[in-house]
Formats: C-alpha cells, sequence, structure tokens
C-alpha cells in the first residue's frame, strides 16, 4: 500500500471521513478502466463506479492493510461488475449484429484478410459476442486476455479456485470463437 | 474465424482506453455516502426501537381493557363473577 494512501486511511478511520473522496480522486480512473471492460454505457459506467466506492466505504473497517488498497478496490469493482453482468444477463442475452457499426461488420466479413480494427470497434465486438458467455466466463476472459492477468492473479481478484479458473477460461474461449462464428455467417448474409 | 483472428481482435480492443471519469465524480461519491445511514450500535438500536414497543404495549392494554368493559357490560358478567358462580353451583350440586 502507498504511504500515502496509508496515511489517508488512517485520517478516514479517525474520522475524518471527507477525506476519503481523495481516496476516491485518486483510484477513480483505475475503477472507470476495469469497469469499462464490462459495461460501455457512459452513464451506467459512472453508476457502477459509484457503487464500487460506496461498497468500498461500507467494507472499510475490514480492510487491513496486508494488500495495497489499489488491489482491494480492484477486488471490489470485478464484483461489482460480476452481479451487473448477472442482472443484465436476466434481461438480455441474445447476440445480434443490430449493435454493431459498419466497420465491425465489414471485419467480420474479410476477418481472413489483413484489415485492422479500431479498438473501440474491436471492444464492441468482443461485447457483444461475449453475451453468449456466463458472467463469471466473461470476468475471467476479460481479466485474462483484456487485462494480461495471470491465473494466480485472477484468482485473488475473483476469489475462485485455479481449477475453476482454468476451467472458466476455456470454456469461454470455445463459446466465444461460437459467437464469433455465428456473428460472422450472419454478417456475411447480411 | 480461428484463433488468429481472435487474437488480434483481442489485441485492438486492449488498447482501448477508458472514458475519463467526470469532473467532481468524488463529490458525487461523497453525496452518496452522506445519504448511507450511519451505522448504529445496539444500544442506538434499542433506543430507536423502545417508542415503538411502549406504544404496542399501551395498545394492547387497552385494546384489554375496552374488551373487559364491553364484555361485563353488554355481553356477559365478568369472569370474576362468572367464577364464583361456577362455584357456587358446583358446591351447591354436592
Amino acid at each position: 500500500m502507498s504511504d500515502q494512501d496509508a496515511e489517508l486511511l488512517v485520517r478516514i478511520r479517525n474520522g475524518a471521513s471527507n477525506d476519503f473522496s481523495e481516496l476516491v480522486r485518486r483510484h477513480q480512473s483505475q475503477v472507470f478502466a476495469i469497469l469499462h471492460r464490462y459495461e460501455r454505457d457512459r452513464h451506467k459506467l459512472e453508476d457502477l463506479a459509484q457503487e464500487t466506492f460506496l461498497k468500498a466505504w461500507r467494507s472499510l473497517p475490514q480492510f487491513d492493510g496486508r494488500a495495497p488498497f489499489a488491489h482491494w478496490l480492484s477486488r471490489i469493482a470485478v464484483n461489482v461488475a460480476l452481479d451487473h453482468l448477472r442482472k443484465i444477463k436476466r434481461l438480455q442475452n441474445e447476440v445480434s449484429l443490430a449493435e454493431l457499426g459498419d466497420d465491425a461488420l465489414d471485419w467480420l466479413r474479410h476477418a481472413d484478410e489483413r484489415q485492422e480494427l479500431e479498438s473501440r470497434q474491436a471492444a464492441e465486438l468482443l461485447a457483444v459476442a461475449m453475451r453468449e458467455l456466463s458472467p463469471a466466463e466473461q470476468v475471467v476472459l476479460t481479466l485474462q486476455e483484456l487485462e494480461g492477468y495471470s491465473i494466480k492473479e485472477i484468482c485473488a481478484r475473483t476469489g475462485s479456485s485455479s481449477v475453476a479458473v482454468r476451467v472458466r477460461a476455456m470454456r469461454a474461449r470455445k463459446k466465444l470463437r461460437t459467437a464469433l462464428e455465428r456473428l460472422t455467417t450472419d454478417a456475411k448474409l447480411k | 474465424m480461428n484463433q488468429k483472428q481472435i487474437e488480434r481482435l483481442f489485441k485492438a480492443a486492449r488498447s482501448e482506453s477508458a472514458p475519463l471519469p467526470e469532473e467532481n465524480f468524488e463529490a458525487r461519491v461523497m453525496r452518496a455516502i452522506r445519504r448511507e445511514p450511519a451505522e448504529m450500535t445496539l444500544l442506538e438500536q434499542l433506543s430507536r426501537l423502545l417508542p415503538r414497543l411502549a406504544a404496542a404495549a399501551a395498545a394492547v392494554i387497552f385494546l384489554c381493557i375496552a374488551a373487559d368493559v364491553c364484555l361485563s357490560n353488554f355481553v356477559q358478567p365478568d369472569m370474576d363473577s362468572g367464577l364464583t358462580q361456577l362455584a357456587e353451583q358446583w358446591l351447591f350440586a354436592k
């Protein structure tokens, strides 16, 4: 934990609750970066970030300071994302082309050629295809492939065993490939 | 779609930057925190519960008195005289 975070946490625990805003200012970009992998809508993203900091505030008495505050906060953010994915999974799990832009559709039609896709469109395409995956699989694949975490780090962030993470990652890749293949077929027919 | 294409897709998506938080986002979080109910001790919870318990007890007492008055005046003799009557009947029957 950084000395400045430790100092702030001591002050907050001694009653200076307004100092929590300084912690929010320091870590808000990190929380936005994590949650943006799971929610692309700006307003919903802000709501999720707020929920993350609220949960951190409520759980602050349980934070023992053994791990850096940023790690502890990122674990809360991942759990908030997981809860959010479970909620939206009940409402929508249909993978459709309607939400994709022309560039993404064009890339799907000609993915075999050396055509590059912009980062935003690639992320959009992945977000649509990932709806075929369960929320837990989405989290594991995102942490592994987009955030670049190792299996051990994913276990620490999700609280799952290494076997569970490996199995989820394998299933997630298989399902993602199937979803992308279906989208490619649909795009070629369109 | 082969593995290489999926890897290209991941690589492109990885470099996407997240939107920046709105200005004064921390103020929004602090407003939400202030709206949170403060954590209460057991004593505070009990003292908050006490007026309700007292009101409920008073209501039960009032209902019992009202029921007793109604029953003794309009329906049947009160329980005390009813019991005396029963005891006398039992004694005389012997």
